[in-house]
């Protein structure tokens, strides 16, 4: 019996260390020859940039480009990409030009036919790249716009980054639209890439998207807008301030000091204080502080005697923000009896004379 | 009677080595089914979108919460790291539960701290002058468990973060973290990350580096692939704010945590679960001889006990996380018990007369050769389940320490884990 269960677990275990040991070769094989590949993009790519740089200042010579390009096109491109956040305007489209030139632009189009997932995003992030140039564009546009349905994430990201790059009104504002219709993350990454059409959306993309009648979209809009921190033309923004959903009227709440406000907006934001929300009472306090709204001076006196410690404070901050009367009134509610409404105003009063604000 | 005793000796050597052969057998698939799952982790996500998620405003708050009972240097050091930790919009609430007047006076001054108004029951709530958001609870004398719970109750975030300044820190951990939660807002209620530190050139430096890999492939990523990644001494863990005002008991780890949110998520059958980054944010520092071994060991081994005494507090009680942590604790307790009793039954009664040496011979390829083994396996699985090659002579050094790795330290390292099932707490 023991023969028997001595020679099963040999074989077996021989078995096994024979895999393992045929494993640990190949993963010997592979670091080596990724450490080649590594020492040789390291040897290269300084090289390819040098000439880069020259060729974005004005050389014309393409010769040396042409033999990097020869060399290693993975190199090349790995070096024009990370231009990426460094060039803008001429100097992009001179690389772009250059890329399309080469063949490179081609090459990256078939690489997002890959099977391979890793080649494929690559390829698209490449592709965006380009695509902000115009004769790119007529190359790679056509799978940018497929791409907008591709079940990966990371590509229709790419996808939309670069229709957003390359500026067509109809497009950002498709670009938008999916946005609103994302996770949170692509939301968030978007919305950075879109900050610079703000104005071109907030004519019918953005008032659209405001006036659904789906909270989840309309909310994701206001998120997105708030996430500009830019002054937006937009009007008409404060009837969501009668919306049931409360996380719809606090962030119309953030946006109040970013729009053009009526008298009667004011008015809104003002009233916003007497909300049954709590939470919806502070962003009105956080948004009449930033206003500085000489107005709500007695309606933020009042929010700082509830007794409530978050309002107490967020009123009471928002007090010091208003010129002359608010510290005289924070001055006067630090001799409070009433412990939460003392300490909120002394802490505020501190803070704004640390900071020299008054 | 020496026939009879010399017949059940061999027969228990026999017994105790097949179970530790199955053990190892287990071992390797998850290993193997950590490879998958870290292979599939890496496909889901190339990208570093922390340079954008660090300057936008869309990002939810996040809480970093401490407990703390002095102000000693290395105490406010760690606060001050807590403080620094990249992100769009982070706090730091520090419980300092029990302090004396002099040591609250010593943050005071440290962080020119305001007393503020806070709906949580504290001595005093302090906070620090922008940009610094630091919030300071001065609480009366309670255990750590309950300074914690109070400082989850005072913060604003959305999310909380529970970070070990001890460790070594990606200072971009939060945002790290929070991508998989953005990405699934409905389903990850918790992100837990780690993953082995560079090993020290040492030979028990290169044993902390196999230990390490072996619990990031199977505590980590096996687990995970199963939705039941629980964090170990070291990890990051940023978890929802909500679920966790729900979470039942005193919990006082990050694994405590978790595993709560396991339970809560399995008996109410919803789809929430806690994610896992395989990356370097957040991991202990490598130990480099054999003391560090030993208090890597035992701080794992302690927070497994503790959860171990904590799990019948959660709803779904040990079995919070199915099958994960009786695997657990069998794999830490009883398999390096059995394991001491098998070298003492089969070495004892080979010099004794009492087993024969085939019954030596497998007790000893059960145990050394299959440790040896799932060992270099860890180091190859990793290599498969990472996209590019390592350091050739970085990887052979690590793949054969794992023969001096079962022969002497294997059998050290049984008894430290049975001692550290007795070890209170760090």
């Amino acid at each position: 019996m023991i023969t028997l269960e001595l020679s099963a677990v040999s074989m077996l275990l021989a078995a096994y260390a024979l895999w393992i040991f045929g494993m640990f070769i190949a993963a010997l094989l592979r670091g080596a020859a990724t450490r080649r590949a590594q020492q040789r993009a390291a040897e290269l790519e300084p090289k390819i940039r040098e000439v880069l740089i020259h060729y974005l200042a004005g050389a014309e010579d393409r010769t040396e480009i042409r033999h990097y390009v020869k060399e290693s096109r993975a190199a090349v491109s790995t070096v024009l990409l990370s231009f990426h956040t460094t060039i803008s305007g001429g100097a992009r489209d001179r690389l772009c030009e250059l890329a399309l030139d080469q063949g490179l632009v081609h090459e990256w189009c078939q690489q997002t036919r890959s099977k391979n997932l890793a080649v494929r995003r690559a390829a698209f992030v490449r592709l965006a790249f380009a695509c902000s140039y115009e004769p790119c564009r007529r190359v790679g546009g056509e799978i940018l716009l497929d791409a907008l349905n591709d079940a990966d994430d990371e590509i229709r990201l790419e996808a939309c980054r670069a229709l957003v790059q390359a500026g067509v009104p109809e497009e950002v504002e498709s670009v938008f639209e999916a946005a609103l219709g994302s996770n949170p993350l692509i939301r968030i990454l978007l919305a950075e890439d879109l900050r610079r059409h703000a104005a071109v959306l907030c004519k019918r993309a953005v008032p659209e998207a405001l006036r659904a009648g789906d909270s989840a979209r309309v909310l994701a809009a206001l998120d997105v807008l708030v996430a500009w921190e830019r002054a937006l033309p937009l009007r008409g923004l404060f009837n969501l301030l009668q919306r049931d959903d409360p996380q719809i009227r606090i962030q119309t709440l953030h946006l109040a000091p970013l729009v053009e406000m009526t008298p009667e907006d004011m008015a809104s934001v003002l009233d916003a204080l007497a909300d049954p929300d709590e939470r919806v009472v502070l962003a009105a306090a956080q948004s009449v502080g930033r206003l500085r709204l000489q107005s709500a001076m007695t309606a933020l006196a009042r929010c700082l005697r509830t007794g409530n410690p978050e309002l107490a404070r967020v009123s009471a901050a928002a007090l010091a923000e208003i010129p002359g009367t608010g510290a005289v009134t924070l001055e006067e509610l630090s001799d409070s009896s009433n412990r939460v409404t003392a300490m909120a105003a002394r802490e505020a009063l501190g803070r704004a004379r640390q900071r020299g604000a008054m | 009677m020496t026939a009879g005793a010399a017949q059940t000796v061999s027969l228990a050597v026999q017994v105790i080595a097949l179970v530790l052969f199955l053990g190892g057998a287990a071992s390797f698939l998850m290993l193997l089914r950590g490879c998958f799952a870290l292979r599939r982790l890496g496909r889901v996500s190339s990208r570093d979108d922390t340079l954008v998620l660090l300057k936008s405003a869309m990002v939810p708050q996040i809480s970093v919460v401490y407990a703390a009972q002095d102000a000693l240097l290395e105490t406010r050091k760690a606060v001050r790291l807590l403080i620094d930790l990249h992100s769009a919009n982070h706090e730091v609430v520090l419980a300092l539960h029990g302090v004396t007047p002099e040591v609250l006076e010593e943050w005071r001054r440290e962080f020119q701290l305001f007393e503020t108004p806070r709906s949580v029951e504290a001595r005093g709530v302090w906070e620090a002058q922008r940009p610094t958001r630091l919030v300071v609870l001065d609480l009366e004398p309670c255990s750590r468990a309950e300074a914690l719970q109070t400082a989850v109750r005072a913060s604003n975030g959305t999310f909380i973060g529970f970070i070990d300044p001890h460790a070594e820190l990606n200072m971009e951990v939060l945002l790290r973290l929070l991508r998989p939660m953005l990405e699934q807002p409905d389903e990850v209620v918790a992100c837990c990350g780690t993953a082995p530190p560079v090993p020290k050139a040492s030979l028990a430096g290169r044993f902390a580096a196999i230990e390490m890999l072996r619990h990031w492939l199977t505590r980590g990523a096996a687990f995970a692939s199963w939705n039941m990644v629980t964090p170990g001494p070291g990890w990051a863990v940023v978890v929802r704010r909500e679920p966790l005002l729900n979470a039942a008991g005193a919990w006082e780890r990050p694994m405590e945590l978790v595993l709560n949110l396991h339970g809560q998520a399995r008996t109410k059958r919803n789809n929430s679960k806690v994610a896992f980054l395989p990356h370097r944010v957040s991991t202990l520092p490598a130990a480099g001889d054999l003391k560090g071994l030993r208090e890597l060991v035992r701080r794992d081994q302690t927070s497994i006990a503790s959860a171990w005494r904590y799990a019948k507090q959660v709803s779904g009680g040990r079995r919070a996380i199915g099958w994960g942590l009786p695997a657990l604790r069998a794999n830490r307790l009883w398999r390096p018990l059995l394991e001491t009793l098998g070298y003492v039954l089969a070495i004892g009664g080979f010099a004794a007369g009492l087993v024969g040496w085939r019954v030596l011979a497998l007790f000893l390829l059960c145990t050394v050769a299959t440790g040896m083994l799932v060992s270099m396996a860890a180091v190859i699985l990793r290599e498969l389940a990472e996209f590019q090659g390592s350091d050739p002579v970085e990887l052979a050094g690590t793949f054969f320490s794992a023969i001096p790795e079962n022969l002497g330290y294997r059998q050290l390292r049984n008894l430290w884990l049975i001692a550290g099932l007795w070890d209170k707490g760090d």
